[in-house]
């Protein structure tokens, strides 16, 4: 399964006047194969990462990069001309081709040489002044062509100090076709009584970025609550950053599927889903 | 053809052919035997020296059947040689619980805990009031959240469960495989950081990883035994790294700058 690599929005901070900057490390080696023998080729493709963003209802190229066997390639979001979150897509490819102007995004090169196990993955980063934070994702080809799907998740990785603390809450979509940019309503809500906190408006492809924090004073409460859309999936990931250290930590929600294990785990997970959605 | 497949033959043969054809890459056992008494965890990672050490523990029976359930949230916790030390239980109703863990007795920098649920309301009766009558194949899946406070921060960093595959009665069915694999996180280290990577083992066997510095071509060896944990502290190196093992996909848990954190510099991620 070959994967995109969503370059990550920057957040701007009003109370500190700075932004949260984000970017992406790509390493041109399979991050995964079987050990070698004396028979086994060597790996020395040269990878091209062509960056994508949606102009006008297309897949518009802003840049290309090319990528030597086993060398790092860092592309930061501040270095484009690009707006702080407007959808930003790395697409691997094995040669320069890029068509400028494309409808659907093109399809993602595979670094696999075997069969092993693992999605290809970037590191994703953001950067506020000496603070890095960083984890190895992906978006998995797959993922852009589902047109109905539905979204479950749960806030349960902001830090509840909400004094010290900002959290902020990012769905990602990436969606293959450009012309598919419809608003989605997702909705917040208090699990114990079902009750819709608040709806908000996310898009298809698009970064959506939500400053928990506000919210909860809203509503004044910091006990887990539950997220949902019937009609769109994303990949949600929280951001936090300390007021006082400036510490940052990252790290993406597991979706419901993960809660069971084996061969009949879509039963129990229709199941989860028929309850909240 | 997999969808076909999928639809026409029992399930049991259908693992069984794709375990075949991945015989070089199996992650689990073919013969798991799992069922809904099964309660699997990740092989999660405590550390001595952080402030504090929270965990998000979910409440799968509560998310199932839509309101509070008492449970409970039971740790094991296993020393850097696998020997067990201790058992750690939490009451809660509540959907999602953030646990704050007392300390650990062990003079080990690094070790490794599960974590499984109890609770008077068995799956087997909320499967069986939803009307799923085959509740064999597949069980509880408890992954959780670490959260690891440096010293001097004042923000944990988290971290979701990776890799475990193991019961609450100790089985485990997380495997070796015959053929090496080499996994390379795509992580560029840095000279001007200090980093500890580090390994746990979910298997039965004793597992043997080989850190390979690729730019200094240079390597370490760690041995793990069943349960254990292993680190590897990294300094002035700048470049990738790699980790050769017998298990088929090795990620390590690494942390940067474990031990100060007086610039904000403090990470922790699965690699």
């Amino acid at each position: 399964m070959s994967s995109y690599f969503p370059i990550p929005p920057n957040i701007w901070i009003e109370e500190f006047s700075a932004t949260i900057f984000g970017s992406i490390t790509f390493l041109n080696i399979p991050n995964n194969r079987l050990k070698g023998g004396f028979l086994k080729k060597q790996y020395k493709d040269k990878v091209f990462l062509g960056i994508y963003k949606i102009k006008n209802n297309f897949w518009s190229l802003i840049k290309t990069f090319e990528c030597l066997p086993s060398e790092f390639l860092e592309i930061k979001r501040k270095d484009l001309n690009v707006t702080d979150s407007e959808i930003l897509v790395a697409v691997p490819k094995k040669n320069n081709e890029f068509i400028d102007q494309i409808r659907n995004l093109p399809e993602p090169c595979s670094l696999r040489i075997d069969k092993s196990p693992i999605a290809e993955r970037a590191s994703i980063n953001f950067s506020f002044l000496k603070s890095l934070t960083s984890y190895q994702g992906e978006y998995p080809e797959k993922m852009t062509t589902l047109k109905e799907s539905s979204f479950l998740s749960f806030d349960i990785l902001k830090n509840p100090s909400k004094t010290k603390v900002f959290n902020y809450l990012i769905l990602i979509n990436i969606f293959k076709d450009a012309s598919i940019q419809d608003t989605i309503k997702v909705d917040f809500f208090n699990p114990s009584n079902t009750k819709i906190i608040q709806s908000f408006i996310a898009k298809r492809n698009s970064f959506t970025v939500k400053n928990i924090s506000l919210l909860e004073d809203e509503f004044k409460n910091s006990e887990t609550l539950f997220l949902r859309s019937n009609k769109c999936g994303f990949i949600p990931i929280m951001l936090s950053i300390s007021k006082e250290s400036q510490q940052l930590s990252v790290e993406h929600t597991h979706p419901p599927g993960e809660f069971f294990f084996g061969g009949r785990k879509y039963e129990a997970i229709n199941l989860l889903k028929k309850q909240w959605l | 053809m997999k969808q076909f497949l999928k639809r026409i033959l029992p399930l049991k043969l259908i693992e069984s052919i794709f375990y075949l054809k991945n015989f070089k890459h199996n992650v689990y056992n073919n013969k798991k035997n799992i069922n809904l008494e099964t309660n699997l965890s990740d092989l999660f990672v405590w550390g001595s020296q952080f402030e504090q050490i929270d965990f998000i523990a979910e409440n799968i029976r509560g998310l199932l059947l839509g309101k509070e359930v008492e449970v409970f949230h039971n740790f094991k916790f296993f020393d850097s040689d696998g020997n067990f030390i201790c058992h750690k239980k939490y009451k809660t109703k509540k959907f999602f619980q953030r646990i704050k863990f007392d300390a650990i007795n062990s003079s080990c920098k690094y070790l490794s805990f599960i974590h499984y649920v109890e609770s008077k309301t068995p799956l087997e009766e909320i499967f069986k009031n939803k009307g799923i009558k085959n509740k064999n194949d597949f069980c509880e899946q408890n992954r959780g959240y670490t959260i690891y406070y440096p010293k001097n921060g004042d923000l944990g960093n988290v971290v979701h469960g990776n890799f475990g595959g193991i019961s609450k009665t100790g089985n485990k069915i997380a495997i070796t495989n015959f053929n090496k694999h080499i996994y390379t996180p795509i992580y560029k280290f840095s000279k001007d950081a200090n980093y500890d990577l580090v390994f746990n083992n979910p298997t039965n066997k004793v597992i043997e990883i080989k850190i390979i510095f690729n730019n200094k071509h240079m390597d370490n060896k760690l041995r793990i035994p069943a349960l254990g944990t292993r680190f590897i502290n990294v300094r002035n190196y700048s470049g990738s790294i790699s980790f050769q093992s017998k298990l088929p996909i090795c990620r390590a848990l690494l942390f940067v700058n474990p031990s100060t954190n007086k610039l904000g510099s403090f990470d922790v991620f699965h690699t």
